[in-house]
């Protein structure tokens, strides 16, 4: 459907192409951030340790999201967090029994 | 008789003319551009029998083993044969599996061009790496699954599985999001397992066998095999402060593969879902879920699965939208696939940095039976694995993090085996730097290597390009533990428990 004319009493509609033009300027610009990654020839890296990992924030953000989504399907909450709940106890499970630590030399 | 119509030659342009354009990105030496360090390991592996990195490859490493036999430069046949062409049929399949899911052949064409100009796949293709071959798989199960072949799709599932553990993952998602439909499915499980799961005795021979322990082996535990499989393990724990920029990274490499098939890929997310569309996004899921919450930052690799899957689901999208979305989006693939030629050319790019070639050619230069302190693992030690399987003679002195208050099985059976090749003894790097120098064997360290051991060796210059000759060794000097993540091996029990104590304040 073609978009961008709202008829009296409606909103306008973002035009079709916008989406794509956004993509478009912000390409060059990721472009060149991830092409020093990808070209680089020595793997060492230091790492960061922290008692949160981002793994568990993500897993509690998505199960927030869809608790509020769905509040008027209490069934549907539930098992979202029992999902999540599921995959941050392997997650901790699977911390817990490698260890990790980081050493600062 | 049946004429030939010219739309039936199409696949073949497309692989013809994606195979064209990887090769001549392809890098034609020894590379390490593009996350490909391994190379050096795959390089070894097709040398000579060993236990390779986890957690074995084994259908890559016997292919590798295979192209070694075939006249011409080793890395160039297995860059073609092992990535190029993996990656050229993989565009193909898209082709295939887009067509035969939108019924379009002008949008299966414009997904084959997003695919062919996507930054992650291409820059696997080009370098001496197992994802193409394992990526191939994965589209092959896909493109039998909706042709509705269960047999083949659990072929090509196993064989992937077989190239590269990650496989594995996907198979179990797609099984489970096939769990209304089990038992067809449980009917070629046997296949899966033959062909997926069982070559993976090849690395448990290996590590039986008397081949070099340069990674692992030497013998055939419980305690090698959790050794072997606990020494990567860094998945799932990123620290929320890495995360912002992490994060963006993720996006930014996804919109780079993708280009403006960002947009169709939204709208192919759109409900109604089938389940192939969940099988898609779960296996984009899962691999975008790695690296975005993987230690390791050199992980955007694994989004090589990630992308053929948005790919049909952008398929997918533009046959919900009108032509015009599909016009962009190829004109979007063409810039890309421009960009790519010279900003992602793996040969342009190795020539004008050599780095492989240059540490290649420096190990090749030392004298016979010099021994080398090099990293365990990473671009030094998997190079000097494929120089030593080349038949240079060189004694290898692997970095061991001091400190470590358990002896690991993977390094005890390196200096058993050190001590039986080579007549050296010790228990530590600085150990065993210090017998060989009382033997009277030249030790030399690359320099880029130095920094972190430069207070245990004294090093000199002795005109030896990127290496300088240990002179003497400080047994006194502090311990060195390095400055990279240190992965302790599998011990749930012990862990728990000694984190207990510490909430307890034990």
């Amino acid at each position: 459907m073609e978009s961008g004319r709202g008829s009296v009493g409606e909103a306008k509609r973002v035009p079709w192409w916008v989406s794509y033009a956004v993509i478009a300027c912000l390409l060059p610009g990721l472009y060149m951030l991830v092409r020093p990654e990808m070209a680089e020839q020595f793997g060492i890296y230091t790492a960061v340790i922290s008692p949160v990992s981002l793994n568990l924030i993500l897993l509690y953000g998505i199960w927030g999201y869809e608790s509020h989504k769905r509040t008027r399907g209490k069934h549907r909450a539930t098992r979202w967090l029992v999902f999540l709940g599921g995959c941050a106890v392997l997650t901790l499970i699977f911390r817990l029994g490698f260890g990790i630590e980081t050493i600062f030399g | 008789m049946k004429p030939v119509s010219a739309k039936s030659g199409i696949p073949l342009a497309v692989l013809l003319v994606s195979g064209l354009y990887y090769y001549l990105l392809s890098a034609k030496v020894w590379t390490w551009i593009f996350a490909s360090y391994d190379s050096g390991d795959w390089l070894a592996v097709s040398n000579m029998w060993m236990v390779p990195q986890p957690y074995g490859s084994p259908l890559y490493i016997s292919l590798a083993r295979a192209v070694n036999f075939l006249p011409g430069d080793l890395v160039s046949n297995m860059t073609v044969i092992l990535s190029v062409i993996p990656m050229a049929i993989t565009v193909c399949l898209i082709y295939l599996i887009v067509k035969e899911m939108t019924g379009s052949l002008k949008i299966a064409l414009v997904c084959s061009a997003v695919m062919l100009g996507a930054a992650v796949p291409l820059s696997q293709a080009t370098v001496v790496e197992e994802y193409a071959l394992a990526v191939m798989f994965v589209a092959f199960a896909f493109y039998f699954y909706i042709r509705g072949n269960r047999w083949a799709t659990a072929l090509s599932l196993g064989l992937g599985t077989a190239v590269h553990i990650m496989v594995l993952v996907i198979s179990l998602i797609w099984f489970v999001l096939n769990a209304r439909d089990i038992k067809p499915w449980l009917k070629v499980t046997p296949v899966y397992i033959v062909s997926g799961i069982l070559p993976y005795g090849l690395i448990l021979w290996l590590m039986a066998s008397d081949a070099p322990p340069l990674l692992a082996g030497g013998e055939l535990s419980w305690a090698m095999i959790n050794s072997y499989l606990g020494s990567t393990g860094v998945a799932f724990s990123l620290s929320i402060v890495e995360a912002p920029e992490r994060l963006l990274y993720v996006g930014a490499f996804l919109v780079v593969s993708l280009g403006l098939a960002v947009v169709p890929c939204w709208w192919g997310l759109k409900r109604p879902w089938r389940v192939s569309t969940t099988m898609l996004i779960g296996a984009a899921g899962f691999s975008i879920w790695y690296y975005a919450t993987c230690l390791d930052p050199t992980t955007w690799t694994f989004l090589i699965w990630a992308i053929p899957m948005m790919v049909i689901l952008a398929g997918m999208g533009l046959g919900r939208m009108q032509l015009k979305h599909s016009r962009i989006v190829l004109a979007g693939a063409i810039c890309l696939i421009a960009a790519n030629g010279f900003f992602l050319n793996a040969d342009r790019l190795t020539r004008e940095n050599p780095q492989a070639t240059d540490y290649y050619d420096a190990l090749m230069g030392l004298p016979d039976g010099s021994a080398v302190v090099t990293h365990h693992g990473g671009w030094g030690g998997l190079g000097f694995d494929y120089v030593y399987s080349e038949g240079k003679d060189l004694i290898p002195i692997f970095f061991h993090y001091e400190g470590r208050t358990e002896p690991e099985p993977i390094y005890s059976n390196y200096l058993a085996w050190l001590k039986g090749k080579h007549s050296l003894e010790g228990g530590s790097t600085r150990e065993l730097a210090s017998d060989a120098l009382d033997s009277g064997i030249p030790v030399y360290i690359e320099v880029f290597q130095l920094p972190g051991w430069d207070k245990v060796f004294l090093a000199e210059d002795v005109g030896v390009h990127r290496f300088k000759r240990v002179v003497s060794v400080d047994m006194d000097a502090p311990l060195v533990t390095g400055n990279i993540v240190e992965v302790k091996r599998w011990n749930l029990v012990e862990a728990v428990w000694e984190k207990l104590k510490g909430f307890l304040g034990g």
